[in-house]
């Protein structure tokens, strides 16, 4: 019987809009990111908030936070790169990416990185010390929707904006700034992208409805996931490299077992586009946010 | 005349002699040798009968008539008494020949004329005989005219109540009129009289018992007419068809059936082998070699038995068997006519006429189909099959569907009523399904549900099912269409399997392997909908690879590419279809035409779409609303020319009006029309229209978008967002960025028109959804920009009281967010299309430079003016604590100086000598009573509030009153004395209250010096004086 998560905790209007990003720190801690133009750290024991972080001008597009749990940095809408100090609850550092040149943003697995998807469809690395550009890694010219890291460290990949016959999901060479794969499956834009914990798979969500498995190492697309009635908005990989969960604009959360290759559960307790899923460190717990301002844990039953 | 002579020889009296010539009964002469002696010896009459008689015993009938008609010629006998026997055996002869089989109608009136005649000869003689009397009433039995042979043989039975013949005769007729009862106790009287009787009045009773409904008893008698002759040809197919009959049983095994019928045919064996020539046995002869499918034996009985001349019961089944043979060898003209004479001798054998009506169906002459099959119900008004058949009838042609569904209902109920669904043909559902589909699926569902279950009966029972699942296919895309996707795919998935083990069985089988194809198509069909793309891919693809010209696979393929944006995939296997399978199919070409648009490609689309209408079908709703749309679409981007605009709303108006000429109810086409008439400014007409529409279709999302459309051009900008709210979330997933930009676009207009701030964030809001789902597009970015603009402008036009140095940062930054988005879109490069203009966007920034500027000086007046506002409030605030502090002051010195004079009277009082301390113990006596008269007053008012308030206005209340001593100043008293007289009063004035009620009107009187009643009236009074001090008080 697969794992069974049942939802154990759900914060109504979290934010006071729609929520757009989630980013579940290594100090256990939940930061969410919303239109808001706010970004806010929550205990992610209970739920409760510990701070909330100003200074986006507009909503806040994405949020990820360092290996150590010490940093997180967003991006909003106006390509404002925010780095936050998490322990101390206040800005760290602010980079001006320029109009739509910093859409999502992830941090490097050795916590000196940025990178950045961009409208020219590169992908950018900032020094998070010194807020310079420091590397590109040059795309095909669509919008670059999506980035990550994979956790070793070796490559960058990035989800693109549908051109006429398909979308992109482009994997770099990390050391080499070289392209190393291309994986054309996707029909529509690429929303959201993940690796799995090993590194060795690669996560793709689209607005084809359908979820792609890619085999980061062979550059081969393993199989595909359809279910989803709309886009498939965010997906999350746990630690364990079991579980993919996935939000959609259908409002659902769907949660995918990897080895199995098949929908385990679907949990419809949002009413609006999810739009934020991330697991916790150890892989048994995870949290969605949604436009419907509220965010939810997941809990598996035997944890 | 039908007593046996027990010796075995006839005598003929020798003329002149004693002696006598004996003639051996089993070697009789020729009649004319026989004649040859008797006339010569001048035999007396009574010879010709006894011969005539032994002549008739053997079967020889024209014998026996030739020797009476010759006896009746004889000259030496000149009395004519003797002659009335021979005359009346003439007759009884005569009667009995028109009752051979075979004969004519003609010649059978013939005989009843000499009949007739020979009756008419003995009544002269002897007017008052039996013999002649019991012929008479025979033969107007055989004519059929039963009240006058009832007559007859009722006189006869007055003479003779013990006669045969009449009491044969009287139970024939009870038999006819169907009054088995009384006909069964004459044939036992018979029985009773002449135990070996024939005919055998067995027969006679068995059959009544048959009637009556005692198979048993009717086949024991039958067995017993066997045990006395067992050349019985009556009695055996009499028992045939008592075992024939048991066949029909319906709680029988195959095994008992097989064996009752065989014990039956044995009966029919030995009826044959008695008596070849009844046509009776020869018919049903012929049922069993129809029934073992011997045609050849079966048409050569049923022929004989056609040509029974008389029977007309015979003749019609004998037809209606070769009718039969006709119509399973598909010889329809040939069945037709034998069905047609086999009503036409009998109109009550509805076998035939069903099978009539059968024949006519196929021959296309429905009208007498119809008249064929409505006559069987005229008879049987609960024949199902007649009901199904005329239901069926009714359901092809489109006029008379209503009468069609009666048809149907009708018989479902009767199925119903019988509870006989194994027995039932499931075409009639199946029929009936397909006839609902169109109107009521709830009941099609039921119908199919029916058939099915008819179907798996019968599969039960090991009989093959053809149509099983096609049946099931059709079940499933029912709940398919519903949304039971589950159970539609369990059907869905059964029938298939039913398909690949009888392919396995047949594997050439072509129309199996066509529903198997249809089935899996429906399959893919759901997993679609299920979103499991692959699976449904992968079954379309095999189909198409399969069977090249299923066009519908190769669409669906292309729907599918179309969706994951492969648009060029997606265009060629549209283009596959009509280019390689179907040139005129409508569906290709309509997705090939909605690709284009979807490509922007209008032209195309248009020509597309035209070539539908021009070449394939004009009246294509689907392509000509496309076509309106289209037109409609061009007719919006056109800006420059007006002339031409109104002249793309017109043909686009016009293409709607066409599809609801074809279709009245079109929703789209009404919403097209709807549109037209907002465009030229009929926006209340226009609203109402949408509005009716999203009543009738609520599912279309153009009807809601539209609505919203003109709303906002109505300047109904707040239900404008509403309706565009409603359809993003119920439509587009809240996916649509241009939906979510009208939106913004309509709240920025709510926010503007009502100089609101707030509404105008929440446009800024909607605008960065917009932009967040699609971000390449700047046009949502350029919204963005102008909202943060128009924000601070309108907190910039703000009253200074109105707003806030934070508004205005927060408007300040929004213009610094608008700046550099601006710039940026400023700097795209020329060559890339925008949907804004560039120039206009140069402006804004300017305006936004400026509007900065403003904003910063108003930041420092709003800074002044807060600073202001803060140091008049703080002011203010000081103003009001010194003003207290004074107040403070005046009031400590006021209870200063209150208190220095009470202390000063107190020390007078006390100064006062001992000789007034009388006085003064009087005067105090006297305030006591009047602070306690008081006092109880406020005590009872606390009780009854108690008793009629609720808890809560009750503490209120008592909180109140324990304010109350602190206001009027009167020297306390001890407590308790004063409670415990207030506790006593309690009783009497509750009394007191309920007793002043009763008395109100007496008290005007002044009669009562009751002093509760009087306490409860000053009460009154003074209750409501308190309640309003205090309610001053807490002012």
């Amino acid at each position: 019987m697969p794992t069974q998560f049942l939802t154990t905790l759900t914060k109504e209007n979290a934010h006071a809009d729609g929520i757009w990003s989630a980013a579940w720190s290594s100090k256990n801690q939940l930061v969410t990111g919303s239109l808001d133009n706010t970004v806010k750290v929550w205990n992610a024991d209970n739920g409760e908030l510990t701070g909330t972080l100003t200074g986006h001008h507009l909503g806040v597009n994405s949020v990820d936070t360092n290996v150590e749990g010490t940093l997180a940095v967003s991006t909003s809408l106006d390509s404002q790169i925010r780095i936050w100090d998490l322990e101390k609850l206040k800005a760290h550092k602010v980079i001006d990416a320029g109009s739509v040149q910093a859409w999502t943003a992830k941090f490097s697995p050795d916590s000196k990185h940025i990178a950045t998807g961009s409208s020219s469809g590169d992908i950018n690395q900032y020094n998070v010390e010194t807020g310079e550009k420091v590397q590109t890694f040059e795309g095909r010219g669509k919008f670059s929707m999506c980035v990550a890291y994979s956790p070793n460290g070796e490559y960058v990949a990035c989800g693109t904006e549908a051109s006429s016959d398909s979308a992109t999901v482009l994997l770099f060479d990390v050391a080499t700034g070289k392209l190393r794969s291309t994986f054309k499956g996707h029909a529509l834009t690429v929303r959201s992208i993940a690796f799995s914990a090993d590194s060795t798979k690669l996560v793709t969500g689209s607005d084809d409805k359908r979820i792609m498995i890619h085999d980061a190492v062979h550059g081969d697309t393993i199989r595909t996931l359809s279910g989803h009635s709309a886009w498939v908005l965010s997906v999350a990989v746990s630690s364990d490299g079991v579980h993919v969960a996935s939000g959609s604009s259908d409002s659902k959360v769907k949660l995918w077992d990897l080895v199995a290759d098949q929908c385990i559960d679907t949990m419809d307790g949002h009413n609006d586009q999810v739009w934020g899923l991330a697991w916790n460190k150890q892989g048994n717990k995870f949290a969605s946010a949604s436009d419907d301002k509220s965010i939810k844990y997941y809990s598996t039953t035997s944890a | 005349m039908y007593s046996h002579h027990s010796n075995g020889s006839l005598e003929i009296p020798l003329k002149g002699t004693e002696n006598v010539l004996e003639i051996a009964r089993s070697n009789l002469p020729p009649p004319t040798e026989l004649l040859g002696i008797l006339k010569p010896e001048e035999a007396p009459l009574r010879h010709y009968v006894l011969f005539a008689l032994e002549y008739a015993r053997q079967g020889q009938v024209d014998s026996a008539i030739k020797v009476l008609s010759d006896g009746l010629q004889v000259q030496y006998e000149p009395n004519p008494r003797p002659r009335l026997p021979l005359h009346n055996l003439l007759a009884s002869l005569y009667i009995r020949k028109a009752y051979q089989h075979g004969i004519t109608p003609q010649d059978r009136n013939a005989l009843w004329s000499e009949a007739t005649k020979h009756l008419g000869a003995a009544e002269k003689i002897n007017p008052k005989d039996d013999t002649t009397w019991v012929s008479k009433g025979l033969l107007l039995l055989a004519r059929n005219s039963y009240d006058d042979a009832h007559r007859h043989f009722k006189q006869v039975l007055g003479e003779n109540p013990r006669s045969i013949p009449a009491l044969l005769g009287m139970a024939r007729i009870h038999f006819i009129r169907e009054a088995y009862t009384q006909a069964l106790a004459l044939y036992r009287n018979v029985l009773k009289i002449s135990a070996d009787c024939s005919p055998n009045p067995r027969l006679g009773m068995g059959l009544c018992f048959y009637k009556l409904g005692m198979v048993e008893a009717a086949q024991t008698a039958f067995e017993r007419c066997i045990e006395l002759n067992s050349q019985d040809a009556t009695a055996h197919v009499l028992l045939a068809t008592i075992q024939f009959n048991k066949c029909k049983q319906t709680d029988l095994t195959p095994d008992d059936i097989t064996q009752i019928y065989k014990v039956g045919f044995e009966h029919l064996k030995k009826a044959y082998g008695a008596d070849k020539r009844s046509p009776v046995v020869g018919l049903y002869m012929g049922k069993h070699f129809a029934t073992v499918k011997d045609t050849t034996k079966a048409m050569a009985f049923a022929t004989k038995a056609s040509e029974a001349q008389g029977l007309k019961n015979v003749q019609s089944e004998g037809f209606y068997i070769m009718g039969k043979i006709h119509h399973q060898q598909d010889r329809f003209g040939e069945a037709l006519a034998c069905y047609g004479k086999a009503v036409s001798f009998n109109p009550d054998n509805l076998l035939a006429q069903f099978g009539l009506g059968q024949t006519l169906l196929f021959k296309q002459d429905i009208a007498s189909a119809i008249t064929a099959f409505e006559r069987i119900l005229v008879k049987e008004p609960k024949c199902v099959e007649a009901i199904a058949v005329l239901g069926s009838i009714y359901s092809r042609s489109p006029g008379t569907k209503t009468k069609a569904l009666e048809y149907f209902d009708k018989a479902t109920n009767i199925i119903h009523e019988r509870n006989t669904l194994s027995m039932q043909d499931p075409l009639m559902f199946t029929e009936m399904a397909q006839l609902l589909e169109q109107t009521d699926i709830a009941k099609t569902s039921k119908a199919y549900m029916f058939a099915l279950g008819i179907c798996t009966q019968k599969a039960d029972r090991g009989e093959t099912v053809e149509y099983m699942p096609e049946l099931l296919n059709n079940i499933a895309a029912i709940n398919h269409m519903d949304g039971r996707l589950e159970q539609a795919e369990g059907s869905y998935s059964k029938a298939l399997d039913m398909c690949v083990s009888k392919l396995q069985e047949d594997d050439a089988d072509m129309a199996t392997e066509a529903t198997i194809t249809t089935i899996r198509y429906n399959l893919a069909r759901l997993y679609e909908e299920r979103n499991e793309i692959e699976r449904a891919e992968g079954i379309y693809k095999d189909i198409a690879q399969k069977y090249h010209g299923y066009a519908d696979a190769h669409l669906r393929l292309g729907v599918i590419e179309q969706s994951r944006g492969n648009f060029d995939q997606a265009a060629e296997l549209y283009k596959d279809v009509f280019g390689m399978i179907d040139n005129k199919n409508v569906d290709a070409w309509t997705l090939m035409g909605m690709l284009q648009q979807k490509q922007n490609q209008i032209r195309n689309s248009r020509k597309t779409l035209e070539r539908i209408v021009k070449e394939i079908n004009r009246h294509d709703v689907y392509a000509l609303l496309a076509l309106g749309n289209n037109h409609l679409g061009i007719a919006r981007e056109e800006k420059d020319n007006m002339a031409m605009k109104q002249e793309l709303y017109k043909k686009a108006f016009e293409f709607f009006d066409k599809v609801l000429k074809i279709d009245a109810f079109n929703a789209y086409a009404a919403n097209g029309i709807a549109i037209s008439l907002a465009v030229h400014g009929h926006h209340n007409e226009a609203r109402e229209m949408f509005l009716q529409l999203r009543e009738a279709a609520s599912a279309i999302p153009t009807i809601w978008l539209n609505l919203a459309l003109v709303s906002a051009d109505m300047g109904q900008y707040a239900n404008a967002v509403l309706l565009y709210a409603s359809v993003s979330k119920k439509f587009f997933n809240n996916e649509d960025e241009n939906v979510i930009l009208s939106m913004a676009k309509a709240q920025y207009c709510v926010a503007k028109s009502e100089k609101d701030p707030e509404k105008m964030l929440q446009a800024l809001s909607m605008a960065q959804r917009a932009f967040r789902l699609q971000p390449s597009d700047k046009t949502a970015l350029y919204d963005i920009a102008l909202i943060q603009q128009s924000y601070a402008q309108l907190v910039s036009d703000r009253a200074q009281n109105q707003r806030t140095v934070a508004d205005i940062h927060a408007a300040m930054e929004g213009l610094g967010v608008a700046k550099s988005l601006l710039k940026s879109l400023i700097a795209v490069p020329s060559k890339e299309h925008v949907y804004y203009e560039r120039e206009i966007a140069a402006q804004r920034e300017k305006h936004g430079d400026s509007l900065l500027t403003i904003l910063q000086r108003k930041l420092k007046d709003q800074e002044v003016f807060e600073a202001e506002k803060e140091k008049i409030a703080e002011e203010t605030r000081k103003k009001r604590e010194s003003e207290r502090l004074k107040k403070d002051e005046e009031e400590r010195i006021r209870r200063q100086k209150q208190e220095d004079e009470e202390r000063e009277i107190l020390e007078r009082r006390r100064a006062l000598d001992q000789g007034a301390k009388e006085t003064q113990k009087e005067l105090d006596e006297m305030n006591r009573e009047r602070s306690e008269r008081k006092r109880m007053v406020v005590s009872d008012d606390e009780l009854s509030e108690g008793e009629f308030d609720a808890n809560g206005e009750r503490e209120v209340k008592k909180q109140r009153k324990e304010r109350k001593p602190k206001e009027p100043k009167e020297p306390k008293e001890p407590k308790e004395p004063k409670e415990k007289r207030g506790k006593l009063r309690k009783k009497s004035d509750l009394e007191g209250r309920a007793r002043s009620k009763s008395t109100d009107r007496d008290d005007d009187d002044g009669m009562h010096d009751d002093p509760t009643s009087r306490k409860a009236t000053s009460k009154k009074f003074k209750s409501k004086e308190i309640i309003d001090s205090d309610d001053e008080f807490s002012d």
